[in-house]
């Protein structure tokens, strides 16, 4: 969850289209050139297999509480301390981030989906088509996404679908975080097809019979892949962030599951009590994730961009 | 014109546009009121001559105390009141957050009230009406109060039994959109003997006949409009005999109440000049604000927040325990249908069997959670009424989890798959093989509660039970029958929450535990009787507790009506809830009262 | 241009009914709904729950709602809130001036630290400064808004005191318990609580915290995209040409590729103002902010439908506005652009 202001702009500067460039060698020397988008990288990797093998990793259950050991601060036991209910924090971090990555991912995967569903269909169909699309996502965007979100948490509840339910409601805000990202995709991939259909292959491939939609998937999809690739990336940051958001509004996910935003709001009140650790290492963890993602995304871009290379 | 000429030009205009709209409505935000509410500021009969000045910057002084600023350019003195609720209305017959009352109370008195140890104590009237004392008939249909005499309203007209009689008649015309009526309604006839004397005659015996007309509403200022949601009492316009007066409500921000000159103990009473009461979004926010000491009394806190505070010699923690009880509700009705009226019928799967329940209770270790979740600052729960003249005398529950596996195994739950969660085989009403696993749902966002959840949630695997959380904020989670919540259409296994109950239990008691209180289609989903619990033997006690004035009598069957409770545990009581306030170490006369508003003894509070 | 500023007008028309529609729709849907605050009130008889509804009109099908709603809408009549039972322009009157101090103090402060950051960087790209800007901005949209202000409360008004004030000596800390002291900065609030003509330091002093919390979460995004939009400007031909003919680097930047690389931002800058409108419900939220974006979220959580309807549709119309102007600015700004 963004603020307000931002959300028009959050994906504003992907939005210039940008153009292609094959070479996969050239493009993979200047993206390690970008030591930041490296270091990202490195930093990104390091959190997934955490997040991945922290089950073999670490000698703690993350939902079993320990009475005794309640807010103990960080130790050799204890690397990053206990929370109020005495559960290792590093243990729990690390299961959150199983829960908060696969949100992000998750929401992102959905919301590019449906971004490229309905940009793709406007721009290449054009015409009434395109007006009728783009005014329904105008009149998404002008719907208050908090809104939004309190309706479709609220209606979610009622479903019992149990892979919308798994893990505390992780599926349910896969759906919704994912119903509020696709707009930007939308007008992103929009954009990219007005201008790409124009294009001699586009005109090749229908003059040899091909059909509307293989045109779209085979042909037009690859070319636009780039500024897609950079937008996704960004909102995967955007959507962890929103994740932390979610719970603080009480619409997150449910415990005993852990996610970076449930125990960074389960914390509010420790900060004020001196017990740093509880706060300080769920926000590090949010904090790493998306200026690592971040320095992907411009590494990407950078790398990506013909004009860049000297 | 050059293209940054055109630049700046388009940048001035964007803003330019904003700013209009900025400076255009906050002008409207006095002008737009309709002409009869008098703006705060043109209200000077109630503003102090004591200077209204700043308490945090001398510097506004000279600024803002024109031409009253006497010989004395004292500060005023100021209790800065911190609540986490913003009162929707102020007027208390159709204000329906516990806060409103808060506020309303430091304007508006009644004719009697409660003190902390849950005794009626005359307010507006000379003595508190009794059999006793013969105000009231032995039938308990006619009481009369008498007045005190000279009271004034703040505008300075006097008080009488007519204000009485007329808050009566208004608060029961159809159209007044009053909704606290219920007792009103038994009333047949209030009659005014001479200006200090009220006989009220009931149609009906009402048993709770001391709670009714705690809030007098003054018939001068409000005749008129017998729909009460429109009249200008409700915010800017509340007028009340009580030792403050409202000068100003901004929205979402601040109510500022001030001295009432016109008080009957005044000069000695109010203590302080002025109280500010200030709204804050979370209790969070609030926690911090009273540690940094911008606030100097803190609203409602929970047993969790008290040793940090203890621990801090800034602050006193005011506690004493309270009426509230957190419980756990047991659906025993199918969840799967609407609002069944016929539970019997169609019982809850797994929780309809009494052993389930049982062993439910016997697998929670209540004094743990007493002791590391609230650091012992209460005791365990046992029954609906645990403090004032009723209270219930109900053992408290055994920890025995292996009773508690005993009974789920006679039940016919078993774990025959090795998940470590027991399935039916052969239990009473669910279908071969299904899983005891039960949903349990609170308010979200509330730490202490999602604590305890999650140690219920261990405490029930050890047993064999899977307690799955599903927390839902308040809103949704108390939501109306016509909006469709699931509490109240039954669609729910486990709920856990506070309720209270009142100094007189008879209408919380029948409301959640009588079998005619099940919300249905029927009766329009009126009742709290959420679990759709049917004891004939407890819904007979409230019967009779609600026809005798007898207080021992009613006692008595409470007490049937408890043990029947402790007995079918429709509710599991977990811990006693205590009422807790923070004030700052400089706060004087403060007394935290568990029946009603924490302002009842506003007059008394002092500043040092 | 008229003509596409007339039909842009009338298009609007049916999106906002079409908008009106589905937001009336979704709001009878959520549980919760008006009648929630009435709900735990054991004073309730069931001839009230009748009479209340009666008067919420719960008792009638949405569409006759709807309805009755949307005639009277259109003759200027925007009802009355469910909960404080005061008219929904009184209620968004209230709000609105306290949201659009905080928005626009903290829009502004925002713009005019990031475009210049944004551009300078551009200009001085893979620099020291542009590194250390890119990185600054990456931390603002990295970090937990409502944490973030959470900490400042914590650092600036709970454990910080102001040194000047007391009577208790050199105390900057809360450690050392002193009765009297004052915090360093105010934890919430528009202005001191108890005085009746706030000067203007004291309000400053109450918009520090919060305008931080949203400049730092802004700034980063604007700097990002000055950055890029001046990057996409400065290997054009015209700026080559510039330089070719000789004018001094500065002229370059300031007359074309500064002017040039602002102009989309402009557009970005108008389709942002109306969400100033709404308001920031974190930072409202923790920094006890009187304003809309508390307002909304309010009348969401309690069904209060006349004020929700009257908020989302000035929202509405204020977006469709902003999004023309923001067209119409752009046109105004590229010569190349034509509507027909």
């Amino acid at each position: 969850m963004t603020e307000p202001t931002s959300i028009a702009i959050s994906t504003a500067e992907t939005l210039t289209p940008r153009r292609q460039r094959s070479l996969k060698g050239m493009a993979w020397r200047q993206f390690r050139r970008h030591q930041m988008a490296l270091v990202g990288s490195v930093i990104l990797g390091l959190l997934i297999f955490g997040a991945i093998f922290v089950s073999v990793l670490s000698p703690y259950d993350p939902t079993h509480s320990s009475l005794r050991e309640r807010r103990d601060p960080p130790s050799l036991v204890h690397p990053m301390g206990t929370d109020t209910l005495g559960r290792d924090l590093m243990t729990r971090i690390f299961y959150g981030g199983r829960i908060s990555l696969t949100i992000g991912l998750g929401a992102t995967l959905l919301g590019v989906f449906i971004g490229i569903l309905i940009g793709a269909t406007a721009g290449y169909y054009g015409g009434k088509t395109d007006e009728v699309l783009m005014r329904l996502t105008d009149l998404f965007l002008s719907l208050p996404r908090i809104f939004l979100l309190i309706i479709m948490a609220i209606l979610l509840r009622e479903v019992e679908v149990p892979i919308l339910k798994a893990n505390g409601n992780m599926g349910g805000i896969i759906l919704i975080l994912g119903l509020l990202s696709w707009t930007g995709v939308a007008r992103l991939v929009r954009g990219q097809f007005l201008s790409l259909k124009e294009k001699e292959f586009v005109e090749a491939a229908r003059t040899i019979g091909a059909t509307n939609w293989r045109i779209i998937i085979r042909h037009i999809l690859p070319n636009s892949a780039t500024p897609i690739i950079v937008a996704a990336t960004l909102l995967v940051a955007r959507n962890i962030i929103s994740e932390s958001g979610l719970s603080f509004l009480g619409f997150g996910v449910q415990p005993p599951t852990p996610t970076w935003g449930n125990m960074l709001n389960a914390a509010q009140d420790e900060m004020r009590k001196g017990n740093w650790w509880m706060a300080f290492f769920p926000g590090l963890m949010i904090f790493l994730t998306v200026i690592s993602i971040n320095y992907i995304g411009d590494g990407l871009r950078d790398a990506l961009d013909p004009r860049k290379v000297k | 014109m050059s293209r940054t000429t055109r630049l700046v030009l388009i940048l001035t205009l964007l803003l330019g546009i904003l700013l209009l709209a900025a400076c255009g409505t906050s002008q409207p935000a006095t002008q737009e009121k309709p002409t009869e509410m008098p703006a705060a500021t043109e209200a000077p009969a109630q503003q102090p001559t004591e200077a209204p000045a700043a308490t945090e910057a001398p510097a506004a002084t000279e600024a803002s105390a024109p031409t009253e600023a006497p010989a004395k350019p004292a500060e005023p003195k100021t209790i800065i009141y911190g609540l986490y609720q913003e009162p929707d209305v102020l007027n208390p017959f159709i204000a329906t957050q516990y806060a409103a009352d808060e506020v309303s109370k430091m304007v508006v008195e009644g004719l009697v009230d409660v003190d902390p140890d849950g005794n009626f104590y005359p307010v507006l009237a000379k003595e508190v009406p009794t059999i006793e004392n013969g105000l009231v008939s032995e039938d308990g249909l006619n009481v009369t109060y008498h007045l005190k005499e000279g009271i004034l309203w703040s505008d300075g007209e006097p008080f009488t039994c007519e204000d009485v009689k007329y808050t009566w008649e208004i608060i029961t015309t159809p159209e007044s959109g009053a909704v606290n009526t219920a007792g009103y309604d038994k009333i047949e006839s209030v009659e005014c003997p001479d200006p200090n004397t009220v006989q009220i005659k009931f149609k009906e015996f009402y048993a709770p006949y001391l709670t009714l007309f705690d809030s007098v509403l003054p018939k001068h200022a409000t005749e008129g409009s017998t729909d009460m949601t429109t009249w200008d009492y409700n915010t800017t316009g509340l007028l009340g005999t009580g030792p403050f007066v409202l000068k100003e409500w901004v929205s979402g921000d601040h109510i500022t109440l001030v001295k009432n000159k016109n008080y009957r103990d005044y000069p000695d009473k109010p203590k302080v000049d002025q109280i500010i009461v200030r709204i804050i979004p979370s209790r969070e926010v609030g926690k911090a604000l009273i540690t940094s000491g911008e606030i100097d009394i803190l609203w409602d806190l929970t047993e969790a927040d008290v040793p940090e505070f203890e621990e801090n010699p800034d602050v006193i923690v005011h506690k004493r325990p309270g009426p509230g009880t957190e419980r756990l509700l047991l659906n025993l009705a199918d969840p799967t249908l609407d609002a069944t009226d016929d539970p019997l019928n169609h019982p809850h799967p797994l929780l309809a069997d009494l052993r389930v329940r049982q062993a439910i209770q016997y697998g929670i270790d209540k004094q743990l959670i007493v002791d590391e979740l609230l650091y012992g600052a209460t005791t365990v729960g046992t029954s609906e009424l645990s403090i004032g003249w009723a209270k219930c005398d109900i053992p408290p529950s055994e920890f025995n989890p292996d009773k508690a596996r005993e009974l789920l195994d006679e039940a016919g739950f078993v774990d025959q798959d090795g998940d470590g969660i027991r399935e039916c085989h052969g239990c009473k009403y669910a279908e071969e093989g299904t899983p005891l696993r039960l949903k349990i749902q609170t308010t979200s966002g509330n730490q202490l509660r999602e604590e305890c959840e999650q140690l219920l949630v261990e405490m029930m695997k050890d047993i064999g039970i899977e307690f799955y959380i599903e927390n839902v904020p308040s809103s949704e989670l108390f939501g109306s029958w016509a909006s469709g919540a699931f509490r109240k259409h039954g669609h729910f296994d486990i709920l856990m929450y506070t309720t209270s109950d009142k100094i007189d239990p008879q209408s919380h008691m029948y409301g959640y535990f009588h079998k005619n209180s099940i919300p249905t289609e029927a009766n329009n989903g009126k009742g709290f009787n959420y679990v759709r619990w049917i004891n004939d033997r407890a819904s007979e006690a409230l019967d009779k507790a609600g026809a005798t004035p007898n207080l021992e009598e009613r006692k008595a069957q409470y007490q049937i009506a408890c043990e029947e409770i402790a007995k079918d545990i429709p509710h599991l009581y977990l811990y006693d809830r205590s009422e807790i306030e923070l004030t700052r170490a400089n706060i004087k006369g403060f007394k935290v009262n568990p029946w009603g508003r924490q302002t009842w003894n506003v007059e008394d509070w002092d500043k040092e | 241009m008229v003509n596409y500023i007339l039909r842009r007008l009338v298009y609007s028309i049916p999106l906002l009914i079409l908008i009106s529609v589905i937001v009336f729709f979704l709001i009878s849907l959520a549980p919760g709904g008006p009648m929630a605050a009435f709900e735990e009130n054991p004073n309730l008889t069931p001839e009230d729950i009748v009479r209340l509804e009666e008067e919420f009109g719960l008792n009638q099908h949405i569409y006759v709602r709807y309805w009755k709603w949307a005639s009277r809408i259109i003759v200027g009549d925007w009802g009355y809130s469910n909960v404080t039972h005061k008219p929904v322009l009184q209620e968004i009157g209230e709000r609105l001036p306290n949201t659009l101090q905080l928005m626009i103090v903290a829009f502004t402060i925002t713009l005019l630290i990031a475009i210049p950051i944004g551009l300078y960087s551009a200009l001085h790209q893979y620099s020291l400064f542009d590194h250390l800007a890119t990185f600054l901005a990456f931390v603002g949209q990295a970090i937990p808004i409502f944490w973030f202000g959470l900490i400042l409360i914590i650092v600036f008004n709970v454990w910080l005191n102001n040194p000047i004030s007391p009577s208790h000596g050199f105390a900057w800390s809360h450690f050392t318990h002193c009765l009297d002291c004052k915090p360093l900065l105010p934890g919430g609030g528009m202005a001191p609580y108890g005085v009746d003509n706030p000067t203007l330091g004291q309000r400053i002093q109450h918009m520090i915290l919060p305008v931080t919390m949203l400049a730092m979460f802004g700034m980063g995004t604007y700097t990002r995209y000055m950055r890029g939009q001046t990057l996409e400007v400065i290997y054009q031909d015209y700026i080559r040409t510039a330089r070719a003919k000789g004018l001094s680097e500065r002229l370059v930047v300031m007359r074309h590729a500064f002017k040039n690389a602002l102009a989309p931002v402009v557009t970005i800058i108008a389709l942002d103002l109306p969400g100033l409108f709404g308001g920031a419900l974190f930072t409202e939220t923790i920094f006890s902010w009187p304003g809309m974006g508390r307002l909304f979220y309010r009348s969401a959580q309690r069904g209060d439908y006349p004020l929700l309807m009257g908020i989302v549709m000035i929202n509405a119309v204020l977006i469709i506005f902003f999004n023309l102007m923001a067209d119409i600015s752009y046109a105004y700004l590229d010569p190349r652009i034509r509507y027909d």
